[in-house]
């Protein structure tokens, strides 16, 4: 081949000074500043850039833009390595090393092109039908080996990405010639406009023109303040005109380390103008895929903008009149054109056309497999074949709106049956297009509508409709007369219009249904060049036109976007919103290994000196068992529940009944949904005479208050209760141990508050040194126990005097981690892990008293269902190894036999106990109430593993030990 | 305290907070309580500075949050309250943090924070998702911007703007909002 650099003036764009180096595929290259990676290769003479998905055929570049199909290319290595970066766009930067995509051991060579051989064996939707006997298993590895298009980086992302909220009254989506004549008029007519142009310059299809007017609108678009923003694509557009842009502020692979690489904006405008502009659509031919097969506009972008010819001796396939124009420039510019093939009869402009143009015609062959040396030309009437000689076919067959925008606010579509193309019916729901994806090509027109438009929107009126027309009569994309070959519709995916033909056949006649059997338009390019030529096809063969066959949905994104731009900063430490306790700092100081739980950060163990996060349990459990230990329980959720009605209001929300609760008196209670299922457990406790204290889980704290407000504000609106959620507000240090009290006594705590004076499940407020607490005696260890709430800012102060006198009682820090080991030792539930969304208060032994309930609750009436008296319902079981040292795995299935078996039963919870020296568990299991000594099994993972069924809890069967 | 070209942020300590709860507007409680601070309560969206230095602020129809940064105020606004009937006023002291932002690019901060509706005029109060937590935006100054968030959440939001401001200024270090122990404790 063939492309070359052409010599100045041609490449507005290039800076010939200077000369930039980069790789491909191996092989040192040198472009000029200015230049794609796809324009570097055509002037490096590159022809064979890519393979396709399926076939493995040889491909070259096919356009000059986003709606490439073919050169995908991965880019950059380690962590900048990024894959299926199109060639049209990647600016060509010093050092830039690129690789094809989809071949093995290269481009040039590639194994995978065999499975051309047996294409005739590969039509769309074989593998539905032949990888099914014996197993699909048997073929799934090296279907997953082969599927996909180039390598996901191994490495995290390297650069940085951000998100930013824009708001506009007027927001203009393409900064072609229509797209800033309507942000000029809507910034002149007084409306906050922004403008998002995909490209690095503003004009679209004219910048490569050097376009006066293109200067000037935006000279005076930035005169009145429109925010421009360049190398930003809107992909999508969501409701109430939220639009969502993705701005590229460094190349991919390109290393910036101390500059974002993107920038995702979420702009909400009042009114929305699409200018998106059109793409090209290529006409059907055989082998129309060929390495030197492009669209005819794209080959003149590449002559005007970068100085590069694709070809020296050219053949134009035409169907539009715009194919006429592109010539004579290629023309001009130096490019032979051996031949305009028109497919239409002769015209004005074939007349006055200053090449040789063969009419009512078509290619009817390609010579050359991985680059074109020439081409058959057929009379479409039959007859005789005339073979040109040629490196470059141009394929001008008309134009597809770029309607993305328009029909993902909502916006329908109708067949231009002149134009051949699909063109917004009206309006969509705060968005007007304008110029080109209005269908509107007449260029003075389109822009006085477009300028028309902006005003409007401005002044909050409607916008005209748009002047239609002015590409004039376009050929259908698929030739009247057969030829022999693969007619390309896809060229990503492989598919040919032989592929939509079985379709047919097979009945697969809705366009949603065509698209995901064949796979049309599923690519990276999302069909951009394909879609409407699938669905004419379509409509051929079942005898329908285009409009008739409708088009599939055009969802977002209208580009890749990449990973990185859509999670922004969330990344590391900010991945999730994380809650941290008010003394983090002070357990960080303490050696505590932070793990997540739920929505809080929290201590999980304080592991001393090389000791693992288990060992550190164990040893924290023990000694909290054997002397006491400190744990910080602020996650805790607390409510407080005023008013007078606040005592029946909580017999409403709990099991429990909590009216009968004196001041200072505590009960435990469960919380319900309208299905009987438990939601959440705590303790409420009685401050005074309409006044509560009430604890949840730390997971459950908002849920709860969510359900205590929700029926406050729509069932019980005539009670007089005022919820406050105060989680925040509180900390809550936990003191438990045979010798909690002796600790806390030590550091001052009244005596009061001494277990011989106060009774287990009772609150009292007190202070300590002028510092109001709220200590409750409750335990979900087993052991005695404290919880002293007191104000957030005071915690880290109380941990620190209270782990001053630690040794003197021989004290521990415990974290979450030895807090589950205790309580599984106990048998005490944590909703959630021990319950699922059908545990009822019976199957885990919380029933008790409930039938003596004088008050209603909620889920009361649904415990009374069939469903809920079950003899076979699952319920909790305390479970232990039969050889009594293997921990039972979290999850794993109790079942009669080795899978496949139906479940009777799963492991919940699990731990080494430390007080018992073999491993304990909870677990859920079919009747499991009456259960207790049977042996059964387990099975997780290919392991198995005989268990036995044991009355909870493993520990202090009495409840001796919650009195210290 | 972090300070970037041209934004300077921080944590504003001491704050003592409370929040005026299931109030009628107009009622004898709100009424009780505007004669208190001297200033009706801040109509929605909006958010006000009592002459006590008492920031006042719009969450919803019955409640109001109270920021201030000595503690006589809503002390004394706690106890006359007590015993007024129709609503009532909660210590949020220690469960709410307050960053308190200057500086000419303060609102293209609050446009990187996530929320796409956080447009802020001054005695504005809007409420929305900023760095994924519920927070508080409001301002009462010319130039300065208060973030309210639940305590728990400070850190995260700390650590997004500081983030953030590393971007706005990539050439010049600057301190974390928490400090380097707290931040990355």
């Amino acid at each position: 081949m063939s492309g070359y650099r052409l010599p100045a003036p041609a490449g507005i764009w290039v800076e010939r000074a200077r000369s930039v180096r980069f790789e491909f595929n191996g092989r040192r290259l040198s472009g000029l500043r200015g230049d794609t990676l796809a324009s570097a290769l055509i002037a490096n003479g590159v022809r064979l850039v890519g393979r396709s998905f399926k076939l493995h055929r040889p491909r070259g570049i096919w356009s000059c833009g986003l709606e490439e199909p073919s050169s995908l290319v991965d880019v950059g290595s380690g962590a900048r390595h990024t894959a299926n970066v199109r060639a049209t766009l990647l600016p060509l930067y010093e050092g830039l090393s690129a690789r094809s995509v989809n071949c093995w051991p290269g481009v040039g060579f590639d194994l995978g092109a065999l499975t051309g051989l047996f294409a005739a064996l590969m039509p769309a939707g074989f593998y539905y039908k032949t990888f099914k006997w014996p197993s699909w298993r048997w073929y799934e590895w090296a279907i997953r080996r082969m599927a996909g298009m180039g390598r996901a980086p191994l490495e995290a992302d390297a650069d940085r990405y951000e998100e930013v909220a824009g708001r506009a009254d007027v927001l203009v989506v393409g900064a072609g010639i229509t797209g800033l004549a309507a942000a000029v008029a809507a910034a002149r007519a007084g409306a906050d406009t922004m403008l998002l142009s995909r490209g690095e310059r503003t004009g679209g299809g004219l910048a490569w023109r050097d376009n006066a007017a293109v200067r000037e609108l935006t000279a005076r678009a930035l005169a009145l303040g429109v925010r421009v923003l360049t190398n930003t694509v809107a992909f999508g557009i969501y409701d109430h005109n939220l639009v969502c842009a993705c701005e590229t502020l460094i190349a991919d692979g390109a290393a910036a380390p101390q500059r974002l690489r993107e920038r995702l904006w979420k702009i909400r405008a009042r009114s929305v103008i699409a200018a998106t502009g059109a793409f090209e659509r290529p006409l059907l031919f055989p082998d129309n895929d060929r390495p030197g097969v492009m669209l005819a506009g794209a080959a003149e972008k590449y002559a005007r903008a970068f100085g590069v010819a694709c070809g020296r001796r050219a053949v134009m396939v035409a169907g539009c009149d715009n194919a006429y124009a592109v010539a004579a420039g290629l023309s001009a510019a130096g490019v032979e054109i051996a031949a305009l093939i028109d497919r239409r009869g002769p015209s004005q402009a074939s007349e006055a056309a200053r090449f040789r143009v063969v009419t009512s015609a078509s290619v009817a062959g390609i010579a050359g497999g991985r680059a074109v040396r020439a081409c058959t030309v057929a009379s479409e009437r039959g007859g005789r074949t005339e073979r040109i000689d040629c490196d470059l076919i141009l394929n001008a067959g008309g134009f597809a709106p770029a309607v993305h925008l328009h029909t993902q606010a909502g916006g329908r579509l109708r067949w231009l049956e002149e134009g051949a193309m699909f063109v917004p019916d009206g309006t969509a729901p705060g968005v007007v297009s304008v110029g080109a994806c209005a269908g509107a090509f007449v260029r003075a027109a389109a822009v006085s509508h477009a300028a028309q438009a902006g005003e409007a929107l401005a002044a909050g009126r409607d916008a005209p409709p748009a002047p239609l027309g002015g590409v004039g009569r376009c050929s259908p994309a698929a030739p009247s007369r057969r030829f022999r070959g693969r007619h390309f519709v896809d060229l990503q995916n492989d598919v040919s219009m032989g592929d939509l033909a079985l379709a047919a056949r097979e009945n697969y006649r809705s366009v949603e249904h065509l698209k995901r059997y064949t796979t049309t338009g599923m690519g990276t390019d999302q069909g951009k060049t394909s879609n409407i030529n699938a669905l004419a096809v379509l409509g051929e063969l079942t005898g329908q036109s285009p409009g008739a066959v409708g088009t599939t949905r055009f969802r977002p994104p209208f580009a890749p976007v990449s990973l990185g731009a859509i999670a922004g900063r969330r990344v590391g430490n900010l991945y999730r919103p994380l809650k941290h306790l008010a003394a983090h700092d002070w357990h960080a100081a303490h050696g505590a290994l932070f793990e997540s739980f739920g929505d809080w950060c929290r201590p999980a163990a304080y592991p001393r000196d090389g000791e693992s996060l288990e060992a550190a349990a164990q040893r924290e459990a023990r000694a909290v068992r054997a002397s006491a230990g400190l744990l910080d329980g602020s996650p805790l959720g607390k409510l407080e529940v005023f008013g007078a009605d606040a005592a029946r209001f909580l017999d409403l929300m709990y099991v429990g009944t909590m009216s009968t609760l004196a001041p200072g008196q505590a009960r435990y209670g469960v919380l319900l949904n309208e299905n009987g299922t438990l939601v959440d457990d705590g303790i409420v406790a009685c401050l005074g005479p309409g006044h509560y204290w009430v604890n949840t889980t730390s997971a459950g704290a908002e849920r709860t208050t969510g359900a205590f407000e929700e029926w406050l504000q729509c069932e019980l609106t005539d009670l007089e209760v005022l919820v406050t959620p105060v989680t925040s507000r509180w900390a809550n240090v936990t003191v438990a141990g045979p010798r909690a009290w002796e600790w806390l006594a030590r550091a001052g705590f009244d005596a009061a508050l001494a277990p011989t004076a106060m009774k287990h499940m009772r609150l009292r407020d007190s202070t300590l040194r002028g510092v109001p607490l709220r200590i409750l005696r409750a335990s979900f260890s087993g052991e005695l126990g404290y919880e002293v709430n007191l104000p957030a800012e005071e915690a880290a102060a109380l941990l620190e005097q209270l782990w001053s006198l630690a040794p003197e009682v021989g004290g521990v820090l415990y974290g979450i981690e030895a807090l589950q080991i205790l309580r599984v030792e106990k048998g005490f539930i944590h909703i959630g892990t021990d319950t699922d969304g059908t545990t009822l208060p019976g199957d885990v032994g919380l029933a008790r008293g409930l039938g003596r309930k004088g008050a209603n609750f909620v889920g009361r009436r649904s415990l009374d269902r069939p469903a809920a008296r079950d003899a076979d319902r699952l319920q909790l079981v305390g479970l232990t190894p039969a050889d009594g040292r293997t921990v039972l795995p979290v999850g794993a299935q109790i079942a009669a036999h080795r899978p496949p078996a139906t479940a009777e039963g799963r492991v919940t919870s699990s731990f080494m106990s430390p007080e018992l020296g073999f491993p304990v568990a909870l677990g859920l299991l079919t009747r499991g109430a009456r259960r207790a000594g049977e042996l059964l099994r387990i099975y997780h993972l290919g392991q198995e593993i005989e268990v036995r069924v044991v009355r909870l809890p493993f520990i202090d069967p009495e409840g001796a030990r919650v009195h210290g | 305290m972090a300070d970037a070209a041209g934004i300077a942020v921080a944590v504003v300590r001491p704050l003592h907070a409370a929040t005026l709860r299931y109030f009628e507007p107009g009622g004898p409680f709100a009424t009780a309580a505007a004669n208190l601070v001297g200033t009706p309560l801040p109509a929605p969206l909006t958010a006000l500075q009592s002459g006590s230095e008492v920031i006042l602020a719009w969450l919803r129809p019955t409640e109001t949050l109270l920021l201030s940064e000595t503690d006589a105020p809503l002390r004394e606004l706690g106890e006359r309250l007590a015993n007024v009937a129709g609503g009532h006023l909660v210590d949020l002291t220690g469960g709410v943090e307050a960053l308190r932002l200057h500086g000419a690019r303060v609102s293209e901060l609050l446009d990187r924070l996530g929320s796409v509706a956080m447009a802020l005029p001054l005695n504005g109060a809007r409420r929305g998702r900023l760095a994924d937590v519920p927070v508080l935006a409001l301002s009462v100054r010319t130039g300065e911007v208060w973030l309210a968030v639940e305590r728990s959440y400070a850190r995260h939001l700390c650590a997004w703007i500081d983030a953030t401001l590393a971007d706005f200024a990539p050439s010049m270090a600057h301190e974390p909002i928490l400090g380097d122990h707290e931040a990355h404790g």
